[in-house]
């Protein structure tokens, strides 16, 4: 007895702490998995294919950077499972058929009591995407007397409906719908993010007219999680350092070769 | 008796055939009626009697023959069919009057319409033909509220609004209860003695009988013996004939 | 469950979108107006076509069967979005200059005539051969046979059919709103994505029902007032 103690006190000196060197499994829906939630397309932020609920071959900004989080999670990119999430049930309050998405939205107060956001992971402002036809404003004033298109539940139909107050607006249920619009002429303007307007210019260059101007708003996209999740410390300290090590800055100049700086500022 | 004075009859029918699919419903008549003359069709129901006063207003295209109505060739060269159902009238079994309107726009419709009378003679038309059978109280009706007997008066003189030369009666009386045939009949005998040409397809052979200037006894499709009331009620010829006649005073209609 | 009556019937929200959805709801109400009356008058000239006789008009009823069933069997979200965001880009001036609540009613009127035309067409079957014999019996044409004795009789009978028709029109104004034209459905979804609160598409569907409810009874009494009469002339 008297020699047991000695044995079992080496025996957990060693236990624990190899206990805690290895790492628990990540709190994901599916243990060892990763469900991540997109909305293509965006040119430059995610494209891919859709087959029913399910997004096949996804490429682009965000897709990276879901591979590189999963990494730093344990999860190995082959274990991902991508879904399709319309942009507008991401912040409907209740369960989440997703771990974390990523759909360039913006984080906002009223946004965050409903859902939880990671730390931001892009800073954008909204832009301008004018039709072929259409007189390029100079300042909000112009801006706000053209018929002006949105997408439904973005900031950028926020801004023009609620601080711009634009008394001639039409709201489209899909961003494709929304740039179809603008393209046909339905409106002669297209409110929405900047890295995602200019990037569906650079596209398609003849469809539109130019990005003629960007509106300061300061925006910070953010993954968006359920709240309360288990996972947000750990997505957010995954991207904090991601951006610490320069990582992301490199996916962005990988795929927005724009350069958001040559864009006027509408005032 | 048939033929008017130059010879012509007023209407006549000429080796007339008409088949339905595969069915010959009507194999080479011949008929011919006299103008005022009144002409009855006698014989079992699929004899064709229905079929032959439908092809004397163009309801059906004869498949063979010739049917000349007061000189005018219903079956060569082209033909005006709304022209020729102007002149030639026809009441059916089943009355067929047009339940969304009154009995008053009933008779009035061919007038105004066909005819081209204005709103107000028309009208006149119309309440003149119904006082004479007693039914002027019922203009504003409609004729889902008339007994049978008086829905068919009326399609009698909606017939008559358009001022025919021929009258064609199918059956007119076979659908109505018993006690209200006579007083359709009834008007069949004023129009007879008035002098309208009418055909009538009628299983009633005592009426026939009195009323008739000739007969006709269809049997499948052909005529197969005609004469004056008396020879074919009292004296048919044909074996046919005697049978057919047999077997309606059997059952006591005559 | 508490937390489910605030998020879709929450009173106070109720107050608060009702003037947005109000004046969403009148766009749904102008779009189903001018809908509905261009469809009556269409529908019933397309039935007429489907039913012209004779060999001369066998590319025209042909036409008009290829019409009722393309448009029957399109999805209208389709139609709509083909009208409002494809035919302005054929380069037409009026296509272009068209308004999108224009061309949202042209996508409703093609869609709701296919149905509507064979409402009619069941309607003017239904009426019984004789009716027709006797008329042209009296000297009357085709056209006129049609339009006295026919059609007063197939439309009449159709009435019901017709009327439920249309209450699926009315609502399904709504799916304009998906593509830039802000009616009740749009506006409440706004409402619903700003304040995280779904009453707003309480507040459309009580105004949606306060213009059906009314439709649906009347529809009712005149299938009930004609079964009567029906059964009083069997006596």
């Amino acid at each position: 007895m008297k020699r047991l103690l000695p044995l079992v006190a080496v025996a957990m000196l060693v236990a624990i702490p190899s206990a805690a060197a290895r790492p628990a499994a990540p709190p994901t829906m599916n243990p060892g998995s990763l469900t991540v939630g997109l909305n293509p397309p965006a040119v430059g932020f995610q494209v891919g294919t859709l087959r029913g609920n399910t997004v096949t071959n996804p490429t682009g900004f965000e897709i990276d950077l879901a591979k590189d989080i999963a990494a730093k999670l344990g999860i190995p990119a082959s274990k991902i499972k991508w879904i399709n999430v319309p942009f507008d049930t991401l912040f409907r309050p209740g369960a989440k058929p997703f771990d974390f998405a990523f759909e360039e939205a913006t984080i906002t107060a009223a946004r965050s009591r409903v859902v939880d956001f990671s730390a931001p992971y892009f800073d954008a402002n909204q832009g301008v995407l004018l039709n072929k036809d259409a007189t390029a404003p100079h300042s909000l004033a112009e801006l706000k007397g053209m018929t002006i298109c949105a997408q439904t539940a973005t900031t950028g139909l926020d801004y023009v409906q609620h601080k711009l107050k634009a008394p001639h607006i039409q709201t489209y249920n899909t961003t494709s719908a929304a740039f179809s619009a603008v393209q046909v002429g339905r409106c002669n303007a297209f409110v929405m993010d900047v890295p995602i307007v200019a990037s569906q210019k650079k596209t398609k260059p003849s469809a539109y007219g130019a990005v003629a101007g960007q509106i300061v708003t300061n925006e910070k996209y953010g993954a968006v999680l359920g709240k309360g999740s288990k996972l947000t410390p750990a997505v957010s300290a995954a991207i904090k350092a991601l951006t610490a090590n320069g990582t992301i800055a490199k996916l962005q100049k990988k795929w927005f070769a724009i350069d958001v700086s040559k864009i006027p500022v509408l005032k | 008796m048939s033929a008017d004075a130059n010879g012509h009859a007023f209407v006549s029918l000429e080796g007339v055939t008409k088949r339905f699919g595969d069915l010959e419903v009507l194999r080479k008549v011949d008929l011919e009626v006299g103008e005022h003359n009144v002409v009855c069709l006698i014989g079992a129901s699929g004899s064709g009697k229905s079929t032959l006063l439908r092809c004397i207003n163009l309801l059906e295209r004869v498949d063979e023959g010739e049917i000349v109505v007061d000189g005018q060739s219903l079956t060569t060269g082209k033909v005006d069919v709304n022209a020729v159902r102007r002149k030639v009238g026809i009441v059916f079994q089943a009355y067929n009057l047009f339940p969304h309107m009154t009995v008053l726009q009933n008779v009035m419709l061919g007038p105004r319409k066909v005819r081209g009378l204005g709103r107000g003679r028309s009208e006149a038309v119309a309440r003149e033909l119904l006082g004479r059978i007693g039914l002027e109280s019922k203009a504003d009706e409609y004729p889902d509220r008339l007994s049978g007997g008086q829905q068919q008066r009326v399609a009698i003189v909606r017939a008559l609004a358009m001022d025919p030369e021929l009258m064609l009666l199918d059956e007119i009386t076979s659908a109505l209860d018993p006690q209200l045939v006579s007083e359709v009949l009834q008007l069949v005998r004023e129009l007879s003695e008035v002098g309208m040409t009418m055909i009538i397809a009628t299983h009633e052979m005592s009426f026939a009988r009195e009323v008739a200037d000739k007969v006709c006894f269809l049997d499948n499709g052909v005529i197969c013996e005609q004469g004056p009331p008396e020879e074919i009620f009292s004296n048919p010829q044909e074996p046919r004939t005697r049978e057919f006649l047999a077997r309606i005073i059997e059952a006591g209609r005559l | 469950m508490h937390a489910v009556l605030h998020a879709f019937a929450s009173p106070s929200a109720f107050r608060q979108a009702i003037p947005d959805v109000w004046s969403g709801f009148l766009i749904n109400v102008h779009m189903m107006v001018i809908a509905e009356a261009l469809v009556l008058v269409l529908a019933l000239l397309i039935a007429v076509v489907r039913g012209l006789p004779g060999r001369g008009a066998k590319p025209l009823r042909g036409l008009a069967i290829l019409y009722t069933d393309f448009f029957r069997g399109t999805p209208l979200t389709i139609v709509a979005y083909v009208c409002i965001l494809g035919l302005p880009g054929l380069g037409y001036g009026i296509l272009k200059n068209a308004s999108s609540e224009a061309l949202g009613i042209v996508a409703l009127t093609v869609v709701y005539t296919a149905y509507v035309t064979e409402v009619y067409r069941a309607g003017i079957e239904s009426v019984h051969g004789s009716q027709r014999m006797a008329a042209r019996s009296l000297g009357l044409s085709y056209g006129q046979a049609l339009r006295y004795v026919v059609l007063p009789q197939a439309i009449r009978r159709v009435i019901p059919p017709l009327l439920n028709d249309f209450i699926g029109l009315q609502k399904d104004t709504a799916i304009i709103g998906a593509i830039g034209v802000t009616e009740a459905a749009a506006q409440a979804n706004n409402f619903a994505n700003s304040y995280f609160n779904f009453t707003g598409f309480l507040v459309g569907a009580v105004f949606f029902i306060y213009l059906t409810i009314p439709l649906a009874r009347f529809t009712d009494h005149l299938i009930r007032e004609r079964e009567l009469r029906e059964r009083a002339a069997m006596v």
